[in-house]
């Protein structure tokens, strides 16, 4: 069977793929099911029910220490990583830990809406004993501190 | 192990390299592997706001948008969240 991929098929996929993030942090908390024994790979099920795929970072985790959270609710800090529909395809956790009161907040995953056109560009392996020194003094602007705190204070006052 | 939400003049200290933020990464190490850190999506709106305010072209908002993404963000819309504000 042949199919023919129209040019405006073409340009909405570009489009939506331009749009979409690659790549997100995360925070976020479920519960922990890892139903292939043997396989670096987990489940986290969300309160409603939503299952997002996992992996685990090796370099930071021992899947090994993981088999006792099996089935208990935990949070998970790490990237989620999207497919070009903006859907969240794999969270890849740094960090795993036993959820805990006031971890209710990280029970929903915030994503970007593919329509605010955001675009990762984060490349290569990232750990969060970097993250510090990635955004350390990377405001786009000359703006001061001051300046910058001054229109936090009272937006509107530019110019 | 911590959990922290920074705020809006926390993040701009620390994406403007400030004294006051560089204290508080030595003292507290939000970004360290094993503690939790993210940022209110009030937070996202803030900063994307200053940006527009600021009268920025689309590389510099590109570029805050991307150093945004390095750090999750959360709805604060939350009951958890309300009661560690009102307790501190």
């Amino acid at each position: 069977m042949r199919r023919v991929m129209y040019k405006t098929s073409v340009a909405k996929a570009q489009k939506r793929k331009k749009n979409s993030p690659t790549l997100q942090a995360v925070v976020v908390s479920g519960f922990f099911a890892a139903p292939e024994p043997g396989r670096k790979r987990f489940q986290l099920v969300m309160k409603n029910g939503e299952k997002f795929p996992g992996k685990i970072d090796e370099r930071l985790i021992d899947f090994q220490n993981l088999r006792k959270l099996r089935g208990q609710q935990v949070t998970i800090k790490g990237m989620l990583h999207f497919q070009a529909s903006g859907k969240p395809r794999l969270l890849e956790a740094q960090m795993i830990t036993l959820w805990q009161p006031g971890d209710e907040a990280f029970e929903a995953i915030s994503v970007p809406l593919p329509k605010v056109q955001i675009r990762a560009q984060v490349h290569g392996a990232r750990t969060d004993r970097n993250l510090a020194a990635e955004i350390w003094g990377k405001w786009p602007g000359n703006e001061s501190i001051d300046q910058l705190l001054d229109m936090l204070r009272s937006p509107d006052t530019t110019d | 192990m911590a959990r922290y939400l920074l705020d809006s003049g926390v993040l701009l200290g620390y994406l403007r390299a400030s004294p006051f933020a560089a204290y508080i990464d030595q003292h507290f190490s939000p970004f360290a592997l094993a503690n939790i850190t993210a940022i209110s999506i009030v937070t996202q709106g803030e900063l994307r706001s200053l940006a527009l305010q600021l009268h920025w072209g689309s590389p510099k908002q590109q570029a805050l948008k991307d150093t945004l993404l390095k750090i999750p963000y959360i709805d604060i819309n939350h009951d958890a969240i309300f009661q560690k504000y009102a307790e501190n």
